[in-house]
């Protein structure tokens, strides 16, 4: 493992921890795997069929140029495409999905969870065209729940309500034109599964148009679904200041630590944890310490202010401190590897959903009906193991960066409306047209083994910021820049470019923060991508332009999952030039990437993909944009 | 031990090389009647063609004969050997003596008599640089070259001709074009492909006269009374053995010089190797002058071997072809034609237009031919040089469409030294 | 020190066949390899008998058949290394060594006109296919302590392996 692995120091500390215990990481069954097959990077690898594994030979030198059954290179590549988007897109559905299920049980009594935020609640009622006068909020929420439903029961042709009742008019005439609006998330998704199949479709455009869909279809029965009903279960994000990193973890309290994406269970947690401090003190410790990582992570931290103990990438080395006593995972994101790794320490891996089995692991039986069982019993799960802590393998790096989070869009708006009441986006697209905001960029997604753990992220933000460029930033990008320092009170001051550390400190001032706002905004988790979509909204309703014409880029810098893919699609189907700093196993198929990263697309969206994997350049190439769109903009 | 080799080509380069290689103090002179160091006369064509430049030619460095420490005699003809006296005369009026004589002196067209024959502007095949050289001054675009013959060189030198620019029309006295090598189908791949290319075919034709006057020929007459207007004439009727200077020597000549298996004539310590020589042909199992580079080269390592005093056996050759013109692949190998009836065919047409065609004896590969796709020939040149019987493989290697290595893996790895 | 194969293990994966292709390109580098013009050609040929795979290369052979074929006087051994090269300033893509390799592993760029074999990756300290080899079927072995006898043992094996004993 010569490479450079990460640029983390907790992960650089820890390794060779990992390594002094003989237990294996990410980074080295990466290097196990080198060098990978070629035929999957490039997309060409088809195994839709039993006659299948089929490979198409990139370089035309005798191998076969067609499958068995005669697709050739882009349908190979636009099939596979299309499988992995669906894929991306039926996590966050089905996330969703719950999320809405929990939101119905609640307003039913059913299950244990309030309703936090009755504004929004009535605010995305409202949208839905729920009438909101003299309804308490359990029967309104029941309603919502209910017409949420209809979505996902629509047997018509009709295009999801969800959808409609949130996207931007201009954006649902667009899709419309291309007829790629989703109907019923569920059937679109069951479709792109039927569609991919052997000896069906054969012409990749339709293919890709199809996945464009898939796209819609995460952006809005996926992210603006499980935001919005999170939200109303559990309230909307309020600035929150906490540190990250692996030094949160304490060496004499008990170290629970979240890990997954749906806060249903990471908030009962939360809850439970702090209710039941006292037996962990009867057991020694001087009480309960919460941390997060990934989603899940990231959502008790918006409106809990949980520290984050690292993200994806790293997650096996918070196990490895020796004082997680208690790690909790939910869905999405878990390695397998927690298995074996947790076995090595007294630590209590705990999983909690049917579809999410680890075995080695406790397994905690999650219902919404009974929540709070299941978490009392994940506390006392925790307890008993931290008695079981081998003090002397405790290794917590003692790495941790003070953070603020909880940028919601109503966090946000709140803060610029203490500058001006009337019209609180005014300071911001004044100052974006003064030229003290360049643009803004969002920095979603992953962490990719591929490339040195954070440094994309980092070092793509570092510049950005340095150009004046707002940066937003949600899931685990969010977290690598935290760990970086970049939401620190201090980091306006330590890396923002003069004019933008003049607006940030002067919004901070105003919105009584005490320090600058940080010049990278921790907007949430990736499902709450779907909040850096209402600000792209708010912005081209404010200017009255399409989305397209804002100054604005999309960036994954380390995707790794599918569900970065399903955001990405998304993201270039709003409009958005949208990068990505590890190639996406298409490049197998010419005419498919041509279509992808090039003036097709554009021409169709407005957005197009963009692979870079250099930060430098990805730089470049983004702020080369920003500042052709400001020129369009005439500013 | 002083080793003097006639021909300075394939088989006499490679008995030197396998000399010196035993024997760093050997005295090894080389004699040749060009006055070229050595070159490939096989690239001529590419030379004609214009794909290669002269210095494309010699397959070796220019100090070669120095780092060999080789004493290279140019145009030096060998005219008499004298075997009792163990020396060699050339024309010049010089005597070589030797220990060891190697005669390589390769081949030389066939001359028949045409009418007419005897102008600058025909050439009696195309077998060395100067003949080259001379040619390309009458290659002008545009201008008409007739070859008479449809052999391997002189469809090459066709293919040379009109990449000059030339019209080229090529007659053939039988029906099929390249039948030493190729099959009907085979050849008809091929001739379509040059056809494309745009050199005319007149076959089952020969030719009557060739007009003339003085440097310039006017028209190729046919045997059925076609007149053809030519600027360029190429006779490509075949080679025979360059014997002129061994004759008298008490040295067996048949058509070609006779050796045993260790490539010694009759004569001690006289060898001889390359097109001269006539050698056990493995897959016909008689007799036979197989005038290619690839004998021409092992048979002179070999040779050079024997002379250093080994006794490798030489186990035979066989005929071999690979031509590629214009982008087209054609390859064969052994008794490719075979259409005897003791012998069973198996053709085979691929998708993309590839033809294969296998020639077994029993459960014995004793030819092929491969137009178009012929990857991997080597190991169907391989089975038919080792003669083994392939039993179950046989049907193996009819039935799929690739040639595969590991139907034949049991070749021996290579034995490193 | 030579490449060994174990067919036994041999997967039919292909990796080392785009890891060669690869380091014979001019980037080196797999997505812009595969957009190059000329397109870059591989060394290594992984077939199949139905039974046992196999990834074949040159074998380096001493008296070289592709060498005694070669009329163009491009496919040499090298004195020092004692590999077989083909030098592409003098290759013309008559393809007489690929009608005599008795392993049937010269690959015929016909683009460049070039054969094209393994050349045991001179650019890079390692044969890049037994670097790629995810299942540990080729190797590259110092010959002195793989001797003959251990190499006879091996071909007996596979033999025996494939019912030919
Ligand atoms: C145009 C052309 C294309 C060919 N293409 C192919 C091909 O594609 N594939 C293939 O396998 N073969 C091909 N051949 C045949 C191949 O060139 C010969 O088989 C090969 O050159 C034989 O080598 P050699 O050493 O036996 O004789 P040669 O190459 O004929 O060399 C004979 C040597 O002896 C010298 N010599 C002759 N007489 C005397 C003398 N009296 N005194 C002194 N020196 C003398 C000559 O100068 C010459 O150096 C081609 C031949 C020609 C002419
Ligand atoms: S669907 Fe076609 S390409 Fe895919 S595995 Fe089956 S035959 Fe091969």
């Amino acid at each position: 493992m010569n490479r450079n692995v990460s640029i983390d120091p907790a992960v650089l500390k820890m390794l060779p921890v990992a390594r002094e215990e003989g237990i294996e990481t990410a980074w080295d069954r990466h290097d196990a795997q080198q060098p990978q097959c070629g035929f999957g990077l490039t997309g060409l690898c088809c195994r839709h069929c039993l006659q299948g594994p089929c490979r198409i030979d990139p370089f035309g030198d005798g191998g076969p140029q067609t499958g068995i059954c005669g697709a050739g290179p882009d349908l190979f590549v636009a099939r596979n495409l299309l499988r992995q988007v669906a894929a991306g897109a039926a996590s966050h559905v089905d996330h969703a999905y719950e999320a809405v299920e929990a939101l119905l049980l609640a307003a039913e009594g059913k299950a244990p969870y309030e309703l936090q935020d009755s504004k929004k609640l009535r605010q995305v009622a409202g949208k839905l065209g729920i009438p909101t006068e003299d309804k308490d909020d359990r029967s309104l929420a029941k309603e919502l729940a209910d017409a949420i439903f209809t979505d996902f029961a629509n047997h018509s042709g009709e295009t999801m309500h969800y959808l409609t009742a949130t996207a931007p008019a201009e954006r649902v005439e667009t899709w419309r034109n291309l007829g790629v609006l989703p109907r019923n998330p569920d059937r679109e998704i069951r479709q792109a599964m039927h569609q991919t199949s052997m000896g069906m479709d054969a012409d990749p455009v339709n293919l890709i148009l199809s996945t464009v869909r898939q796209g819609l279809v995460d952006g809005y029965a996926g992210l603006h679904l499980a935001t919005d009903v999170q939200d109303i279960l559990f309230g909307t994000p309020q600035p929150v200041v906490t540190e990250a990193n692996l030094g949160v973890l304490k060496e004499d309290y008990v170290n629970i630590i979240v890990h997954g994406h749906v806060p249903l269970l990471s908030e009962k947690v939360v809850e439970w944890a702090r209710t039941l401090e006292d037996e962990a003190v009867a057991a020694g410790a001087k009480g309960i310490q919460l941390a997060g990582i990934c989603c899940t992570g990231n959502e008790v931290l918006m409106r809990q202010g949980v520290p984050p103990a690292t993200n994806g990438l790293a997650q096996e080395l918070a196990v490895i401190t020796g004082a997680a006593d208690a790690v909790i995972v939910d869905v999405q994101c878990i390695m397998p590897s927690l298995g074996p790794v947790t076995r090595c320490y007294h630590t209590a891996l705990i999983t909690t959903m049917p579809i999410v089995k680890i075995p080695g692991a406790i397994h905690v039986d999650f219902t919404l009906e009974k929540a709070d069982e299941a978490a009392q019993q994940i506390i006392h799960t925790a307890i008993n193991a931290y008695k079981k802590r081998d003090k002397s393998r405790v290794r917590i790096p003692a790495e941790k960066t003070p953070m603020i989070a909880g940028f919601s869009v109503e966090a946000i708006i709140g803060a610029l409306s203490k500058v001006n009441p009337e019209n609180p986006l005014k300071p911001l697209v004044d100052n974006i047209v003064a030229g003290n905001i360049l643009g803004a960029v969002g920095t979603v997604g992953c962490s990719n083994s591929k490339l040195p753990h954070d440094l994309l992220h980092v070092e793509m933000v570092r510049e950005l910021v340095k150009e004046n460029v707002l940066v937003v930033a949600t899931g685990c990008s969010a977290l690598a820049l935290a760990k970086a320092g970049f939401m620190a009170p201090d980091a306006a001051e330590r890396f923002a470019g003069e004019p933008l550390k003049a607006v940030l400190s002067a919004v901070g001032e105003a919105a009584g923060l005490g320090c600058p706002l940080p010049p990278v905004l921790h907007m949430g988790s990736c499902v709450d991508n779907s909040r850096i979509g209402e600000l792209v909204y708010a912005l081209a309703a404010y200017l009255n332009v399409p989305i397209k014409a804002l100054p604005v880029v999309a960036s994954a810098p380390e995707p790794m999952h599918e569900k970065a893919l399903s955001i990405g699609t998304w993201a270039v189907s709003l409009g958005l030039l949208t990068h990505l700093g590890v190639v996406p196993p298409v490049l197998g198929g010419p005419q498919v990437t041509e279509i992808l990263t090039s003036q097709p697309v554009v021409d169709l969206l407005g957005g197009r993909f963009y692979v870079e994997s250099d930060p430098h350049k990805a730089v470049g190439t983004i702020l080369e944009h920003i500042r052709a769109k400001r020129s369009e903009l005439g500013i | 031990m002083r080793h003097l080799i006639l021909g300075n080509s394939a088989a006499g380069i490679f008995a030197a090389e396998a000399i010196r290689k035993h024997d760093p103090v050997a005295e090894i002179t080389i004699l040749s009647d060009e006055k070229y160091p050595v070159y490939s006369r096989c690239l001529l064509t590419y030379y004609l063609a214009g794909d290669c430049g002269e210095e494309q030619l010699s397959i070796r460095d220019a100090d070669y004969y120095q780092k060999m420490d080789i004493r290279f005699r140019p145009g030096e003809k060998a005219i008499r050997i004298e075997p009792e006296k163990k020396c060699v005369y050339t024309l010049s009026e010089r005597k070589y003596e030797y220990d060891r004589l190697l005669i390589a002196t390769g081949a030389g067209p066939e001359v028949p008599f045409i009418p007419g024959g005897a102008c600058r502007a025909v050439f009696n095949g195309l077998r060395t640089l100067n003949d080259a050289k001379s040619m390309l001054r009458y290659a002008q675009p545009g201008k008409h070259a007739v070859i008479l013959g449809a052999g391997q060189v002189s469809l090459k030198t066709a293919y040379g001709l009109r990449k000059q620019g030339m019209d080229v029309t090529v007659l053939s006295a039988s029906s099929q074009i390249f039948s030493q090598a190729l099959d009907e189908y085979a050849a008809g791949l091929v001739e379509g492909h040059l056809t494309r290319h745009g050199i005319r075919f007149l076959k089952q034709k020969d030719v009557n006269e060739i007009q003339s006057f003085d440097d310039t020929v006017c028209a190729v007459k046919t045997s059925d009374g076609d007149v053809l207007p030519a600027d360029l004439v190429v006779i490509g009727k075949g080679v025979r053995p360059n014997v002129d200077c061994i004759r008298g020597s008490g040295i067996h000549i048949d058509f070609g010089v006779i050796v045993d298996s260790q490539l010694r004539t009759n004569i001690p310590d006289i060898f001889a190797a390359g097109d001269v020589i006539e050698t056990f042909d493995l897959a016909r199992l008689c007799q036979r002058v197989n005038a290619i580079w690839p004998n021409a080269t092992e048979q002179g390592r070999i040779a050079g071997l024997n002379m250093l005093g080994g006794k490798i056996e030489y186990r035979g050759s066989i005929a071999m072809n690979s031509t590629e013109l214009f982008g087209f692949s054609a390859i064969s190998g052994g008794f490719a034609r075979g259409e005897e009836p003791e012998y069973e065919v198996r053709r085979y047409i691929s998708v993309d237009g590839s033809y294969r065609r296998l020639v077994f004896k029993d459960d014995l590969l004793v030819g092929y031919i491969l137009a178009g796709e012929t990857g991997n020939a080597g190991l169907l040149t391989a089975i038919i040089r080792e003669g083994k019987r392939l039993g179950n493989r046989k049907e193996k290697l009819i039935n799929s469409g690739k040639i595969f290595y590991s139907l034949f893996y049991h070749h021996q790895h290579p034995v490193v030294s | 020190m030579e490449i060994f194969l174990d067919p036994t293990k041999c997967t039919g994966c292909k990796t080392c066949e785009l890891a060669c292709t690869v380091e014979h390109s001019a980037s080196k580098d797999l997505y812009a390899a595969i957009l190059e013009i000329p397109r870059p050609r591989k060394r290594i040929f992984v077939e199949t008998d139905g039974d046992l795979n196999f990834a074949v290369e040159c074998r380096h052979c001493q008296d070289a058949p592709c060498v005694h074929a070669c009329m163009a006087g491009s496919m040499v051994q090298d004195e020092d290394t004692g590999l077989i090269q083909n030098h592409r300033e003098k290759c013309v893509g008559c393809w007489m060594c690929v009608m005599a390799c008795p392993y049937g592993v010269i690959n015929r760029d016909q683009f460049s006109r070039l054969a094209v074999k393994c050349d045991r990756c001179p650019e890079n300290d390692y044969p890049q296919c037994v670097k790629s080899c995810p299942t540990g079927a080729l190797t590259y072995v110092d010959v002195p302590a793989q001797s003959k006898k251990v190499r006879q043992e091996f071909l007996f094996q596979i033999r025996i392996h494939k019912g030919e004993m």
